[in-house]
């Protein structure tokens, strides 16, 4: 089992390789080789010991206290201890770091008391239960303390620097082209879930950055590579049809790929409108035509594999033009002008809806928008794409000036419903809640979610969360994506995490 | 006189000419047939451009779709003949306000002051020192997207390549015979110049300018690939290819019906423009 190398083709690359800054998804899944946590969560949602062999949790959700592993190494040598868990949180708080994730995972981060060499405790300023998913993730993993000091500002650019305790070590990094990990020997401390238990079997792993599907496809038929992230629903059967090849999938956790619309202004401000909006999608048979049914139609904001889905709001809402219209009559968009849209005292309905500059647009979004667009129109309403860069893109959006945002959120925990509806967190303010909506309750429950861990109480006010979701209409679910992993039949022991990343840490070749 | 027999040396010359002039007349064609897409694509499909039916979609080539239909089961072949126009305009826009451009420049470096000459050929040097394309990115990120931006943007990449032509060729016509008499008898600068100087140095350029438009629609369909031109859902080439470039090994013909169209259009444009060229300099020997 030991030894070889296998080359993974990942679709995009990181525009910063700090997990303690970057927000992207792909920086947390190739940096999860290098970099540990304090425990791990596996996929039915149950919290192991790693880093951390145990810990307490204060009644009131205050502080957490772990007791940390004692024959743990970063891999310039440096001993992982509290005051090393620490410096990192403490990097992570610092606005100087300008966290646009880690930092939010943190919460209300109050400090680090280093209780002992291998005692920390961490406190909150308020009550906070999300805080072992967290902890569990790679954005709160840990890099050295001496390589913080020696090159914490450029560990965005990637490379050697990048210090960490995990089974891998990087070698090198040429932008654009690949990243080259390599083992870490002592590595021994995985958490008590993996199936291995000492060093990872690969000598080296490269991560090329194909961001073309069709040449990631292309390059694992041939052999060139030995797997594939994001094998595109046209391409999944005839990955599954090569002998070759296996496919690995998995639904993506989280907040689904929905279309919020923005509450804070006309014609959105109209919860009629809205419903009209729900009704008008035939988001069924779209999700189903374009993504030859691979993917999931959503019928809540949040996925079917994240803790708390509430799957009583499947089928909740049907495809109805005729009563989308009927709402729009009663909303008082009663009269049509000579193009088919409605107007009402004059003014023609319309609505604006940026799409994100091509680079940027993820599984064919931007069709399955004009798909939309289309049934929009039907009903009388135009919807304007406006393509720009990404400042523009940022300013209409996060400013609160687009009426319609579309977007995805992955995060294997409930608590992203918070993130994208409680009205503390609002996109103007730096948040990720681009509905701009102001509901009570909404807000009473997130929050209550955030003080509890128990799981049915959690269960219920989340449920409670979705459906006011989908009763006001402040979003529209379209669907759940699919993390489909394409690899070579040569590729054993691969699984993929939580959030649907592929570990390497257990994973060997039988090709020589 | 007797001895000449034009009954045996016109048949020869006319099969010369056929056989040499084939590829020139197959290039004509595609021209008038595109000419006819671009003016009046609804005389060639019924159907909308941009009407979906997901229930249809992704089909092959057939009797009721003869180019198939796309993702969202728009008519791939009614789609391709709407595009033509977006996609022409384009190119023929940029092609025009280069020529135009580089015409002003090119000139008024040869008529103008001394300085002026330094400072507009320099400037020239610098900006054809950047790949056109590379350019005409720059400009795309000044202005921002949209097809009259890239129409803009095009233009200013090509004009200083034009504007080197123009130069070179008003400085063979200002020391001409003619220009030397029309300057001796005391014309206007001024009219020296937009009588004699212009038509004479324009001919060259507007040849070489039919050569540059099949290039300018290549640019134009590159930067509306990487989402820069036309808005969707309207229907452009380089839109469609790039919408369709996932699907090559799964569905061929969202790519290559757009693709082939946009290739036969360069391809003849490049013909027609080369043989004009090739009659040009042989009626103009210098």
């Amino acid at each position: 089992m030991k030894g070889g190398s296998l080359t993974y083709a990942a679709d995009t690359e990181p525009v910063s390789f700090d997990i303690h800054v970057s927000p992207q998804d792909i920086t947390g899944a190739i940096q999860r080789n290098v970099f540990d946590s304090l425990i791990s969560q596996d996929t039915a949602g149950e919290f192991h010991p790693w880093l951390a062999s145990s810990w307490e949790i204060a009644k009131d959700l205050k502080s957490y206290t772990f007791t940390l592993r004692e024959d743990v190494k970063f891999t310039d040598g440096t001993a992982f201890d509290a005051e090393a868990v620490k410096v990192n949180f403490d990097r992570i708080a610092d606005p100087k770091t300008k966290s646009q994730l880690a930092a939010s995972l943190l919460g209300p981060y109050a400090g680090s008391d280093v209780l002992g060499t291998h005692k920390i405790k961490v406190r909150f300023k308020e009550p906070f239960a999300p805080f072992l998913q967290a902890a569990s993730t790679a954005y709160l993993g840990f890099y050295s303390p001496k390589a913080i000091k020696a090159s914490g500002a450029v560990f965005g650019a990637g490379g050697p620097a990048q210090v960490g305790t995990g089974p891998f070590v990087v070698e090198s990094y040429s932008k654009g082209q690949s990243l080259v990990l390599k083992r870490n020997p002592a590595y021994v401390w995985p958490p008590k879930t993996s199936a291995n238990a000492g060093p990872a079997h690969l000598d080296k792993l490269t991560i090329r950055f194909l961001p073309e599907a069709s040449v990631r496809v292309g390059a694992l038929n041939s052999g060139q590579i030995d797997l594939a992230a994001a094998v595109q629903p046209t391409d999944i059967k005839a990955v599954e049809a090569n002998p070759a090849l296996k496919l690995l999938r998995s639904d993506h956790p989280g907040g689904n790929y929905s279309l919020y619309l923005n509450v804070s202004k006309a014609p959105f401000s109209d919860e009629k409108v809205r419903k009209a909006v729900q009704h008008a999608l035939n988001v069924d048979l779209n999700v189903k035509s374009l993504y030859f049914g691979q993917y999931k139609r959503a019928w809540s904001p949040l996925s079917p594999s994240t803790p708390g889905y509430d799957a009583s709001l499947e089928n909740s809402v049907p495809h109805d033009p005729v009563k989308a219209g009927k709402l729009l009559d009663e909303a008082g968009w009663t009269a049509r002008d000579s193009e088919g849209y409605r107007t009402k005292d004059g003014k023609r309905l319309v609505v604006e809806w940026p799409l994100l500059p091509a680079q940027y647009v993820r599984d064919q979004r931007n069709i399955l928008g004009q798909a939309f667009q289309a049934e929009l129109k039907k009903v009388g309403i135009q919807a304007n794409r406006p393509q720009n860069d990404i400042g523009t893109y940022t300013a209409q959006v996060y400013g609160g000036k687009a009426d319609i945002a579309d977007y995805s959120w992955g995060r294997f925990e409930p608590d992203v419903l918070w993130l994208l509806f409680n009205s503390a967190n609002h996109a103007t303010k730096g948040g990720q809640n681009a509905t701009f909506a102001k509901d009570a309750d909404i807000d009473s429950w997130t929050n209550a979610g955030r003080k509890t861990l128990d799981r049915e109480v959690r269960a219920e006010l989340y449920g409670k969360v979705q459906k006011r979701v989908i009763d006001l209409a402040l979003a529209i679910p379209i669907y759940t994506g699919t993390n489909a992993l394409g690899y070579g039949k040569h590729v054993e022991g691969l699984v993929t995490d939580a959030n649907t990343w592929p570990s390497f840490h257990n994973v060997w070749t039988t090709k020589r | 006189m007797t001895t000449f027999s034009p009954a045996r040396a016109v048949p020869v010359r006319r099969v010369q000419w056929r056989a040499g002039r084939l590829p020139e007349v197959a290039a004509w064609a595609v021209l008038v047939v595109v000419a006819a897409f671009a003016v009046a694509p609804g005389l060639f499909s019924d159907l909308s451009p941009i009407a979906i039916d997901p229930a249809g979609a992704m089909r092959g080539p057939g009797a009721a779709h003869w180019f198939g239909t796309d993702q969202l089961g728009r008519d791939q072949f009614t789609r391709v003949v709407h595009g033509t126009r977006p996609s022409l305009l384009i190119g023929l826009g940029a092609t025009v306000l280069a020529v135009a451009g580089g015409a002003l420049i090119g000139l008024l470096a040869v008529v103008g002051m001394r300085y002026a000459e330094q400072v507009l050929m320099r400037l020239v040097d610098i900006l054809l020192s950047l790949p056109t394309m590379l350019l005409a990115l720059l400009v795309i990120t000044v202005l921002g997207e949209g097809s009259g931006n890239v129409m803009f943007a095009i233009a200013i990449a090509f004009i200083p390549g034009y504007a080197r032509i123009v130069r070179a060729e008003a400085l063979v016509v200002v020391r001409s015979g003619y220009v030397e008499a029309a300057r001796a008898l005391g014309l206007r600068q001024s009219v020296l110049v937009v009588r004699h100087v212009l038509p004479n140095a324009l001919g060259p350029l507007l040849v070489l300018a039919t050569v540059g438009f099949g290039t300018a629609l290549i640019a134009a369909s590159g930067l509306s690939f990487l989402g820069f031109g036309a808005e969707p859902p309207s229907p452009e080439w380089g839109v469609m290819l790039s919408e369709g470039r996932n699907y090559l090994s799964t569905a061929w013909w969202l790519g290559v019906f757009p693709g082939g169209a946009m290739t036969l259009t360069v391809i003849a444009v490049n013909i027609v423009g080369r043989a004009a060229q090739n009659r040009f300099t042989r009626r103009a020997p210098r």
